[in-house]
């Protein structure tokens, strides 16, 4: 699953291991998410929609709907 | 060094680290102590039930520790022990083919923990690479 969350972390000027921190998870998690080597779960994805105040479909974005 | 401070802060909590070293010291003590008496005696079967308690207790805390990992970290841990599982079951499934076709009996009683936790390790630095 494409995101944007790398995009969204520089904006606000935030490490990797200050945004892990927010969001309560280990820097790894944010560095597999942000490289699209772990797809979050539907909490977290909500977690980190509410840390940047945006919603989740505009951060993550699911490849096979837009074929729909 | 970053990914280093981040190991450590998803796996080393010194309580958990003190309560492992101090049930592996109990072990110890406990193994030492047993060959101290005749086997079938009552002090031997004693120290057998501290070990059995002791590993118990070690495991338990190790589950409880796992609680307080974040997602990802528990889906590597899982896979590990998927993985780790798998590998010990046909090992120990295949030695015991062996063993009815003639090969020496193994003393698996003694052995399975070591063998699971080095293939549990083994198998979590592999999954952890999967995700880095």
């Amino acid at each position: 699953m494409k995101n944007k969350l790398r995009d969204l972390r520089s904006e606000r000027g935030w490490s990797q291991g200050e945004l892990a921190e927010r969001l309560a998870v280990s820097r790894q998690t944010v560095n597999a998410i942000e490289t699209e080597k772990y797809d979050p779960s539907l909490p977290l994805a909500f977690k980190i929609a509410r840390q940047f105040s945006r919603p989740i479909e505009e951060i993550f974005e699911d490849g096979d709907g837009r074929r729909r | 060094m970053d990914r280093t401070r981040d190991y450590f802060k998803c796996y080393y909590d010194p309580r958990f680290i003190a309560w492992t070293w101090a049930g592996v010291a109990v072990l110890l003590v406990a193994t030492l102590a047993g060959l101290a008496f005749e086997k079938g005696s009552i002090g031997r079967f004693v120290c057998a039930g501290v070990q059995a308690s002791t590993m118990g207790a070690l495991i338990v805390s190790a589950v409880l520790r796992m609680r307080h990992l974040d997602e990802l970290q528990r889906r590597i841990q899982l896979e590990s022990i998927a993985i780790a599982f798998a590998v010990g079951a046909s090992a120990i499934t295949g030695w015991g083919y062996f063993e009815h076709a003639g090969a020496p009996r193994f003393d698996w009683g003694l052995w399975i923990w070591p063998i699971l936790v080095a293939l549990w390790a083994s198998a979590f630095v592999v999954t952890r690479r999967r995700y880095q």
